[in-house]
């Protein structure tokens, strides 16, 4: 063997390891919040962390799942490399688990409370009253309920609530959900 | 370079502003360009003129399309309306909504495990960890040395209550401790050897045993070690 292709394949055997050691720390959950910021992944993969992150995304896409970044800026267009470290790095499925019988966390109920409450702060600028979506949701299931959804929604990280009772989007709603797809088929959907 | 080209390049530069910063696509004027660039055809003459040319009109059609992707997506969206997009929310049935979510929804995978390594650190953990009555009586034990004055109090009874014992004890040498003992009740029984074990201790008696019988008598213990009295309370 080469001098060349010894250095090419040992090369090779480094990215590898760099990927399954990234793989291992988005999957393994250390903390209440899932996945890993960017300045971690550089801590443990090095710079070029983006590389191996952009080629760990190819490899899972082939197992239904991908890497998703979710950047503190929600509405950035060209990140720079100071946004990937601040940036939140998740592995989801690529496309959304419809046809496998898995409902997960979420009755058909709650996923429905959950989608009218995610329009409905998103609508609002980020920002809806507690009180304001128990009234809103109290239309279509009853207050003990929603009080009761509300709060999970809470909990699970769908939604956030300050101090003053204003509710806004919570860190899973941007990882996990497509907001302009369901804006869109809300939109078009004939009643 | 001619006027022609000049006013080429500007409508090229004035296309490009608004395909490189990506502002709204309605903010040109396709007609007038349009109808600028057929009064400038005629007049085209070099290769570079008509190549100019070229580059403008195919930038016309980026931003023709750019025109109809902003018109798509606005209508499709209702123009993001708050008011519109609440009104189809309290319409449709809540598990109808549901069914849409679950088209947009990207579970995150995650897993949580216990290996052994975390396994032996918390055994580590558990096993230096006190119990919460030991912790209690250690409070309680610390709580008694600190106070000063009781402490002062407890040491002073102490002395008073050996003084006592020494004064019955000496009065009564040789006492035949095992005939004493069975005289008492178990609170007496077990003070009144607590406070023998300190005179021992300090010399003043010792104990001898005669015909299976415990006696107290003057004077210090040629025995330095501990004494165990075992006694039936």
């Amino acid at each position: 063997m080469s001098k060349d292709k010894k250095k090419f394949e040992k090369r090779k055997l480094t990215i590898f390891n760099k990927m399954k050691k990234m793989l291992v720390y988005l999957l393994v959950q250390r903390r209440s919040i899932p996945g890993a910021k960017g300045f971690e992944l550089k801590k443990l993969i090095g710079t070029k962390y983006t590389f191996i992150a952009n080629l760990l995304n190819k490899e899972l896409e082939t197992y239904g799942l991908k890497l998703k970044i979710v950047f503190q800026d929600k509405n950035i267009e060209n990140p720079s490399l100071q946004d990937y470290d601040k940036a939140y790095f998740y592995i989801t499925t690529s496309e959304p688990i419809i046809a496998t019988p898995l409902k997960g966390q979420f009755n058909m109920e709650e996923l429905g409370a959950l989608a009218a409450s995610i329009l409905l702060i998103y609508s609002k600028n980020n920002k809806y009253e507690y009180e304001n979506l128990i009234d809103f949701l109290s239309n279509k299931i009853s207050k003990l309920k929603t009080r009761r959804f509300i709060d999970k929604f809470i909990k699970k990280g769908y939604l956030e609530i300050d101090e003053n009772n204003i509710l806004s989007l919570g860190w899973r709603t941007y990882a996990e959900i497509d907001l302009q797809m369901l804006t869109k088929i809300i939109a078009i959907y004939s009643v | 370079m001619n006027n022609t080209t000049d006013e080429l390049e500007k409508i090229i530069e004035e296309i490009n502003l608004i395909i490189q910063k990506k502002k709204d696509p309605f903010e040109i004027n396709i007609k007038s360009l349009l109808k600028k660039l057929n009064e400038l055809y005629i007049k085209l003459q070099s290769i570079e003129e008509y190549s100019k040319d070229a580059e403008a009109i195919n930038l016309l059609a980026t931003i023709v399309k750019e025109q109809s992707n902003y018109l798509y997506d606005k209508s499709s969206t209702l123009f993001l309306a708050a008011e519109k997009l609440i009104e189809k929310l309290t319409k449709i049935s809540i598990l109808e909504i549901g069914k849409i979510m679950e088209m947009c929804m990207y579970p995150i995978a995650t897993t949580n495990f216990i290996n052994n390594d975390s396994i032996k650190i918390g055994y580590e953990y558990w096993l230096a960890k006190s119990s919460i009555r030991s912790e209690r009586r250690t409070y309680e034990t610390k709580i008694n040395l600190i106070n000063k004055d009781e402490f002062y109090y407890s040491d002073r009874k102490f002395i008073n209550d050996l003084k006592k014992y020494e004064e019955v004890i000496l009065s009564k040498l040789p006492l035949n401790l095992t005939k004493e003992i069975e005289n008492l009740n178990s609170k007496d029984k077990i003070n009144l050897l607590y406070y023998l074990s300190f005179l021992i201790a300090q010399g003043k008696v010792h104990l001898v045993e005669k015909n299976e019988e415990l006696y107290v008598d003057a004077g210090p213990s040629k025995f330095t070690n501990s004494i165990i009295f075992r006694i039936k309370l």
